[in-house]
C-alpha cells in the first residue's frame, strides 16, 4: 500500500527546490523531523563522492551549523553524526560541549566513540562530573566502550556514592576498562547485595581484559576468587571456572580440567567441557592423560574428541581400548575412532563390529559408517572374502551403510564365484546398492545358477533395482534380453515379475507373449504379471482378457484386481480412470465389478463423468450408486463450476427415487452454495495463469507490461488454484523464482446489481480488472496480508469477471483477495467460482 | 539429533580476547557423542517450580512479532520445552502471544512482560528466543549469556560489527549454546549445494554472486503520536530517538539504519550464510570490499540502499558479488568454479554440469553439518552443549560480510579489512563506525 505522503506545504515547497547542494546546505540549519530528507541525502551524497580534502572542507560547514545558535536541534542531531565520519580533532570540543544536552547528549556521543583521537577520550572523562542521571549513564557508557583508563578515578568517585541508578553502568565500564586500577577499584567497591551479580559480571570482564593484556596470573586470581566464592549464581561460577583454566599455566589448566572433567560438580564439569573446547593446542596434552583417567572423565573426554579431528588423541585412544574392561567407555573408545581412526585400524573395528557384546557392536557399526580417512573403503573391500563370515557380514553391511560403488566391481566378482554362501550374500549388497549396469550379471545368475537360495536373493535383488532405477529403459533392455534368452521354464517364470518394475511397452509385449508360453506355470506367471501391471496401458489387455477370456475367474480378476486397480492409481491421468471405469461398467458381467466402478468414479470428479453418472442415475439397476458418486462428484466440483454443479444436482434429485437418495442431494444442494468463498468473504476457487517475465524487467517493471490474460482469453492456459480458508494463495507453491507476474481469476455472479467491497492483500504488487476495467492498481513491494487495499466496485447482474495481476520481485509472493458488502459484512448474494 | 557424520564442519574458533584467536585449532563444542550416554550437563536449575526435577527446558520469549511468533510455535511445538513468559514493547503482540502460550498449555502459567530484563532475571528461565529488531539484538542477549540463558537469536545476527563481536565474546565467556535463525542451513538443498562446492565439483571456484532482494523507497507516513497499545521510547532503546509514523515499527523497521539494515541485512544471513558455508569462510571474512553502486532514497525515513552492488574480495582472490537480483544476478547464492556452477535458492536449484545435481557426499568427503529441524538443533544442543548449526561466531561472520558491504556503500570507497584483528586497513574513519553509541541509558555491556 502506498503510504499517504503528508508533509507541509512548506516542506514540499521547500523540497522542489532543492536541485543543487547548495540548496541543501543552506535547507541543513533549518532541518526538522518531518520534512523531507532530500538536502540531508544531498550531503550525505556529496560525503560520499569527497576526497580528504573535500570532507575537511565538509566538516568545517557542518561544525559552523552546528555552533549556530539558530541551527535547530533535529539538525544539530544530524550534524553530530556525520561529524564522527567527517570530523578531525576541531570536532572534539564543539561535541563535548553538547554531552549536557538532554537532546545531543547522545548524537554527540556518537561522534565521539567513532572519533579516533585520544582527546575524544578524555572530553568524555572530563565530562563525568558534568552530567548526571541519563546523560550520565550514557557518558559512562562511552567512556567503557573507548576504554578510556583516564576515566578510572573519576568512575571510583561515582562507584563511592553509592547511586543505585547509574552504578552498574560504572562497574560496567570498569570492566571494559580492565586495567589494573580498574580491576583494583573494581575488587574493592563495596556495592549492595542487589548488585553482587553486576559486580561480578564486571570483574569477570576486567579479568578478561588483563588476561589480554599478558597479565594471565592476576587474571585467574580474579577467576579463581569468584569461582570459589560462596553463594556466587552458577553463571558466575562457571564463567570464572572456565576464565580459570584458560588462564592458568599449562600443566595447572590440564590437572584442573581433568580433576573437573571426573569430578561429581555439574558446573565444573561444564566449565571443563567449555575449556576444553575453547583449549586450542592444549587439547593434545589434556587427551594424553586419558589412558589414567578414571572411567568418569574418559567417557566425557571421549564424548568431546569424538569430533575433533586435529587432536592428536589416536594414540591415546586406542591404549584405553587395550586397558578398559568397562563397555561404555570401550563403546566411547570405538566411536571416538570413527574420526581419529586410520584405515590400519580397520580390521579391528570389523572384528568388534562382527562379535563384540553390546554396545560396543553397535557403537563399531556406526564407527565402520562413518570413518572419514582416506583409504577406508579399500581397507573395507578388502575383506568381503574374508572367511569369517561375522566379520564378511559386517564389512557388506558397511559397504551398503557407506555406499561404497567402489566395492561393486568385487561383489560382481563374488556373484559370479563358486561359493553359493557367497553369492547370496553379494547379491543382496548389490540389490541395495546396484543399479542397471549390475542388472546383467544379477540375471545371469538368476537363469543359471542351480541353487534355489541364490535365485531367491538374485530376483529379489533384480526386482529391487528396476524398481528404484531411474533408467527403466535400460533395465527393461537386459531383461528383455535375459527373457530371450532364458531356456528354462524356471528362469523366465523367475524373470517375468522382473519386467513389473520397469514398465515400458516392450516388457509389456513379453508378458503377453509369456501368456501362450508352452508351459502352463509360465502362462499362469504371465497372467498374474498382467494382472498387476504398473501401468494403465495394460488396461486395454485386461479388459479384452475379461471380455474374451474362457475361464470365468481369470475375467474377474482381470476386472477387479487388474483394471480397477489401475483406476484407482493416482498417477494415473484422470481421463484414463475414468475412461477405463466405463469400460469396466460395459464388460462385465457380474454386478459386483460394475457397482465397485461406479462408486470409484466419484474419484475421478469430472464434468463427462458426471453426466454419465446422470445418466446411469436414471437407470434403476445401478440408481443409488450412480446417485451417491454423481452427488460427491457435484461436491467436488462445486467450487470450480459451481453452475454445472448446480444443475446437474437439480437433476439428480429430480430422479432420486428414494428419500435417503433425495436428501443425500439436498443436502449436497445447500452445502455447495457458493463453496468458492469462505464464510467471512474470502475468495477461495480461482483459476491461475503465469509464471510471466520479461528479459531485463524487475517485478516492478513487469507492473504496466500486458501480458495475455490482460488482452483475450485464447490459448491461456488457466489452471484452476484453490486457496485455504484464510484466503491467502502462496503463488510459490506452484511458481518459483523472481521478477514475473501471475494472473488470479474469478467469477463473482451477483443475484443483483449491487455495491459491494474488494479488500485486497499482496505481496509484491497487485493490479485488478472487473469486467475488463481497472479498478485499482498498486505497484508496491510489501509482504501480503489481508485487507492491505480496499476498493469499492459495482456489481452487475449476473456474472462479473474479477481478474488480478500479482507481481514478484524475490522472496514471497502471495495474494489474497475479500468481497463483502459496502459495509464491510459477507455478502448473501453473491456466488463466487472459478470459471462461469 | 544424531551426528553421522564428521568432522570439518566443527570448525571453530573461540576468541581468547577481543581480537586474539587460535590461529589453527578447531573444536567442536560438545558432551556428547553419537548414542554415547554422557550424564546431562545442564544448569542445576532445570527443574520445575516444584524443585523435582524436570526435563523441560524453561523458555521465555522475547520479541513476538513476524519471527517471533513463528519461532514460538516451532517451540511450542516441540515437547522439551515448556515456553513460561514472553515479553514484547507492543502490547497486543504480546497479549496475543500469551494467550497463544496459554491456550497450547491449557493453563494460565505464561508471564507476560514489556520490559526484557524482568524476564532475563528470572532464574527459572533456560533459555531466550529472540526475535526483535536488529537494533535490540545485542543488549538482551547479552544480559540473557551472562544470565547463563542459551539463545535462539534472529539474523542478522548483530546490528554492527563491535556488538557481534561483543555477543560472541560474552557468549563463549559464560559458556552458551547460541543458534541463529538462519534456517536455510536446515534444508536439503541448501546444504548439499554448499558440500558440491566445498567437495570440488565445480572445480576451483573463483566467484559467488549473491542475490539479495531489491529495496524500496518510501517512509513517508505522517508522524503522529504512538499507539497506545506500543512502549515506543522502549523500542527506540538504544537507536537515536526519532518521532512515530506507522512506517517506523513493526516490519518497516527494517528499511531504515537506525534499526534494521535493510534488505542487504535483512538476507545477509540467509544467502550471505549460505555462500560463505560454501565457500568454508565462516570464521572468516573478505579481505576488500568494493562498492560498485548503491542506490539510496532521497525523501521519507527510509535510508537504506534500495539496488546496491558490493564486490568483496577474500584472500584466497574469491570474489562474493553482492546485490540486489535484478537482471542476470538472480536471488540466491551462485558459486562459479573452473568446472560448473551451482546455484541454490528457496525452492530452486541448478547446477552446470546438470549431473551435479545427482551427486552423493561419500562419507570419506567433506559432510557439512545434517540438521532438518533448526529449532529443534538449538534444543538439542542446550541438552548436549555442542555447537548449533548456526553458531555465533559464524552467524556474526555472515553478519560482518553484510556490515562491511553497509560501510563500505556509506562512505563510497573501497576498504580494506583485516578479518582477524576486525579492523580496516588504514581508515580511521570506517574504523569509527564499526559500532555505534547506544542512547542512554542502555549500554552494551
Amino acid at each position: 500500500m502506498k503510504s499517504s505522503f503528508v508533509v507541509l506545504g512548506a516542506t514540499l515547497l521547500l523540497a522542489a527546490n532543492i536541485s543543487s547542494g547548495q540548496d541543501a546546505w543552506q535547507a541543513l540549519p533549518g532541518y526538522t523531523f518531518g520534512q523531507s530528507r532530500e538536502p540531508l541525502a544531498t550531503i550525505e551524497d556529496q560525503i560520499r563522492k569527497s576526497d580528504a580534502a573535500g570532507r575537511s572542507q565538509i566538516e568545517q560547514r557542518l561544525l559552523q551549523i552546528l555552533q549556530d545558535p539558530g541551527t535547530t536541534v533535529d539538525s544539530r542531531r544530524y550534524i553530530c553524526r556525520w561529524l564522527g565520519l567527517v570530523g578531525s580533532e576541531k570536532a572534539v570540543a564543539p561535541l563535548a560541549a553538547l554531552l549536557d544536552h538532554k537532546d545531543l547528549c547522545h548524537a554527540a556521543r556518537i561522534a565521539l566513540e567513532a572519533l579516533p583521537y585520544a582527546s575524544a577520550g578524555k572530553a568524555l572523562a572530563d565530562a563525568l562530573p558534568k552530567v548526571r542521571s541519563k546523560l550520565l549513564i550514557g557518558v559512562v557508557s562511552s567512556v567503557g566502550t573507548r576504554r578510556v583508563a583516564e576515566a578510572v578515578p573519576q568512575l571510583s568517585k561515582l562507584l563511592a556514592e553509592g547511586d543505585a541508578s547509574f552504578t552498574p553502568a560504572v562497574l560496567s565500564a570498569l570492566g571494559q576498562i580492565g586495567t589494573e586500577e580498574a580491576n583494583r577499584v573494581l575488587s574493592s567497591a563495596k556495592v549492595g547485595p542487589e548488585l553482587q551479580k553486576d559486580r561480578n559480571r564486571a570483574r569477570i570482564t576486567a579479568a578478561w581484559r588483563l588476561a589480554d593484556s599478558g597479565k594471565r596470573p592476576q587474571a585467574a586470581a580474579i577467576f579463581r576468587e569468584l569461582n570459589i566464592a560462596a553463594n556466587q549464581p552458577t553463571e558466575i561460577r562457571i564463567a570464572a571456572a572456565k576464565g580459570l583454566m584458560m588462564t592458568l599455566p599449562g600443566g595447572e589448566a590440564t590437572t584442573l580440567m581433568v580433576q573437573c572433567l571426573e569430578g561429581e560438580e555439574d558446573l565444573m564439569r561444564l566449565a571443563a567441557i567449555e575449556a576444553f573446547a575453547a583449549a586450542g593446542d592444549a587439547q593434545d596434552s589434556i587427551v594424553a592423560r586419558l589412558p589414567s583417567m578414571q572411567p568418569k572423565g574418559q567417557l566425557l573426554l571421549l564424548g568431546l574428541v569424538a569430533d575433533l579431528p586435529e587432536v592428536a588423541a589416536r594414540k591415546p585412544v586406542l591404549q584405553v581400548l587395550e586397558q578398559t574392561t568397562d563397555p561404555a567407555v570401550k563403546a566411547a573408545v570405538v566411536e571416538c575412532l570413527a574420526v581419529h581412526g586410520e584405515t590400519s585400524d580397520v580390521a579391528a573395528i570389523v572384528k568388534l563390529a562382527a562379535s563384540a557384546p553390546e554396545p560396543v557392536k553397535s557403537a563399531a557399526r556406526r564407527t565402520l559408517q562413518r570413518m572419514s580417512r582416506k583409504g577406508v573403503d579399500s581397507a573395507l573391500i578388502a575383506m568381503v572374502e574374508s572367511t569369517d563370515s561375522a566379520a564378511r557380514k559386517a564389512v557388506l553391511e558397511t559397504i551398503i551403510s557407506r555406499r561404497m560403488s567402489s566395492a561393486l566391481p568385487a561383489l560382481t566378482r563374488l556373484l559370479r564365484g563358486s561359493d553359493a554362501v557367497l553369492a547370496s550374500e553379494a547379491a543382496r549388497t548389490l540389490g541395495v546398492m546396484g543399479g542397471a549396469a549390475q542388472l546383467k550379471d544379477l540375471t545371469g545368475v538368476l537363469v543359471a545358477t542351480r541353487s534355489n537360495d541364490v535365485r531367491g536373493v538374485a530376483e529379489e535383488a533384480v526386482r529391487s533395482i528396476c524398481s528404484r532405477s531411474e533408467d527403466k529403459v535400460a533395465c527393461a533392455e537386459v531383461i528383455e534380453r535375459e527373457l530371450a534368452n532364458a531356456a528354462t521354464p524356471e528362469a523366465r517364470a523367475a524373470l517375468l515379475p522382473a519386467t513389473l518394475y520397469t514398465g515400458g511397452a516392450a516388457a509389456l509385449q513379453q508378458v503377453l507373449n509369456a501368456m501362450a508360453d508352452a508351459n502352463a506355470e509360465v502362462r499362469t506367471v504371465a497372467f498374474r504379471t498382467l494382472v498387476s501391471w504398473p501401468e494403465s496401458r495394460a488396461a486395454t489387455h485386461l479388459l479384452r482378457c475379461a471380455e474374451t477370456n474362457s475361464n470365468p475367474s481369470q475375467a474377474i480378476v482381470a476386472l477387479r484386481d487388474g483394471c480397477l486397480r489401475l483406476a484407482e492409481l493416482e498417477e494415473v491421468p484422470l481421463a484414463e480412470r475414468a475412461s477405463i471405469l466405463k469400460r469396466v461398467v460395459e464388460v462385465a458381467r457380474r454386478p459386483e465389478e460394475k457397482r465397485r466402478a461406479i462408486a470409484l468414479m466419484s474419484q475421478v470428479p469430472s464434468l463427462e463423468v458426471l453426466d454419465g453418472l446422470i445418466r446411469l442415475a436414471e437407470q434403476t439397476d445401478f440408481r443409488a450408486e450412480a446417485t451417491v458418486s454423481a452427488v460427491q462428484i457435484a461436491r467436488s466440483l462445486a467450487v470450480m463450476y459451481p453452475g454445472q454443479s448446480t444443475a446437474a444436482l437439480e437433476k439428480l434429485n429430480a430422479a432420486a427415487g428414494t428419500p435417503e437418495l433425495q436428501k443425500a442431494v439436498q443436502d449436497a444442494m445447500k452445502a455447495i452454495r457458493n463453496a468458492g468463498q469462505s464464510a467471512d468473504g474470502f475468495i477461495l476457487a480461482w483459476m491461475q495463469a503465469g509464471p510471466y517475465t520479461q528479459t531485463d524487467k524487475d517485478g516492478s517493471a513487469l507492473f504496466d507490461i500486458a501480458f495475455p490474460p490482460e488482452k483475450s482469453d485464447a490459448g491461456i492456459d488457466w489452471r484452476p488454484v484453490l486457496a485455504p480458508k484464510s484466503g491467502t494463495i502462496d503463488l510459490l507453491k506452484t511458481m518459483s523464482g523472481g521478477d514475473r507476474v501471475a494472473y488470479l481469476r474469478a467469477v463473482l455472479t451477483s443475484e443483483t446489481p449491487q455495491k459491494a467491497r474488494l479488500e485486497l492483500g499482496s505481496d509484491d504488487g497487485v493490479k485488478v480488472w472487473l469486467n475488463g476495467q481497472v479498478i485499482h492498481a498498486n505497484n508496491t513491494v510489501r509482504p501480503c496480508s489481508p485487507g492491505q487495499d480496499k476498493v469499492n466496485v459495482s456489481l452487475n447482474q449476473g456474472e462479473n469477471v474479477l481478474l488480478l495481476k500479482i507481481t514478484q520481485g524475490g522472496g514471497d509472493w502471495a495474494a489474497v483477495a475479500r468481497l463483502v458488502g459496502p459495509d464491510g459484512k459477507p455478502l448473501s448474494t453473491v456466488m463466487v467460482g472459478a470459471s462461469k | 539429533m544424531v551426528l553421522l557424520y564428521p568432522a570439518t564442519r566443527w570448525l571453530y574458533k573461540e576468541p581468547m580476547s577481543t581480537n586474539q584467536m587460535h590461529s589453527r585449532r578447531t573444536f567442536l563444542r560438545t558432551a556428547t557423542a553419537a548414542g554415547l550416554a554422557i550424564p546431562l550437563v545442564l544448569p542445576g536449575r532445570v527443574f520445575s517450580a516444584e524443585g523435582k526435577p524436570s526435563r523441560k527446558i524453561i523458555m521465555g520469549a522475547i520479541g513476538l512479532g513476524g519471527m517471533g511468533s513463528g519461532n514460538l510455535s516451532s517451540f511450542l511445538g516441540d515437547n522439551r520445552c515448556r515456553v513460561l513468559a514472553v515479553c514484547d514493547v507492543d502490547r497486543n503482540h504480546l497479549e496475543s502471544a500469551r494467550k497463544r502460550v496459554n491456550s497450547h498449555y491449557g493453563n494460565e502459567d505464561c508471564a507476560a512482560y514489556m520490559d526484557f530484563r524482568e524476564l532475563v532475571a528470572r532464574e527459572d528461565i533456560d533459555v531466550i528466543s529472540l526475535a526483535t529488531p536488529d537494533h535490540w539484538h545485542a543488549i538482551p542477549a547479552i544480559a540473557a549469556a551472562r544470565a547463563g540463558k542459551d539463545i535462539y537469536g534472529e539474523k542478522p545476527f548483530s546490528h554492527d560489527l563491535l556488538e557481534g563481536r561483543a555477543m560472541v565474546r560474552t557468549l563463549a565467556q559464560y559458556g552458551r549454546v547460541w543458534q541463529t535463525g538462519s534456517w536455510q542451513r536446515s534444508t536439503g538443498d541448501f546444504r548439499f549445494a554448499c558440500e558440491l562446492v566445498r567437495n570440488g565439483r565445480i572445480g576451483k571456484v573463483h566467484t559467488v554472486e549473491v542475490g539479495l532482494p531489491t529495496g524500496s523507497p518510501g517512509g513517508n507516513s505522517p508522524f503522529t503520536s504512538p499507539p497506545a497499545n506500543l512502549d515506543y521510547d522502549f523500542w527506540c532503546g538504544p537507536s537515536p530517538w526519532a518521532p512515530y509514523s506507522a512506517d517506523r515499527t513493526h516490519w518497516n523497521w527494517r528499511w531504515q539504519m537506525d534499526f534494521g539494515g535493510g534488505q542487504l541485512m535483512d538476507w545477509i544471513g540467509h544467502h550471505g550464510d549460505i555462500a560463505q558455508w560454501g565457500l568454508g569462510t565462516e570464521y572468516t571474512g573478505p579481505v576488500e570490499i568494493n562498492p560498485i553502486y548503491a542506490d539510496f532514497p532521497k525523501t521519507g525515513i527510509w535510508d537504506a540502499a534500495t539496488r546496491y552492488r558490493i564486490e568483496c574480495t577474500y584472500a584466497n582472490g574469491v570474489k562474493m558479488i553482492l546485490q540486489n537480483a535484478e537482471g542476470n544476478h538472480r536471488m540466491g547464492a551462485k558459486w562459479i568454479g573452473s568446472n560448473g556452477w551451482v546455484w541454490v535458492d528457496r525452492g530452486g536449484f541448478e547446477t552446470e554440469p546438470r549431473s551435479l545435481m545427482k551427486e552423493r557426499i561419500g562419507p570419506e568427503e567433506i559432510n557439512l553439518y545434517r540438521c532438518n529441524n533448526h529449532h529443534g538443533n538449538f534444543l538439542d544442543c542446550v541438552l548436549s552443549r555442542r555447537l548449533t548449526i548456526t553458531p555465533a561466531e559464524v552467524a556474526h561472520r555472515s553478519a560482518s560480510v553484510g556490515h562491511l558491504c553497509v560501510i563500505a556503500i556509506h562512505l563510497g570507497r573501497k576498504l580494506r579489512w583485516n578479518p582477524e584483528k576486525e579492523l580496516f586497513l588504514n581508515d580511521d574513519s570506517a574504523n569509527g563506525i564499526l559500532g555505534r553509541a547506544k542512547r542512554e541509558p542502555w549500554t552494551l555491556s
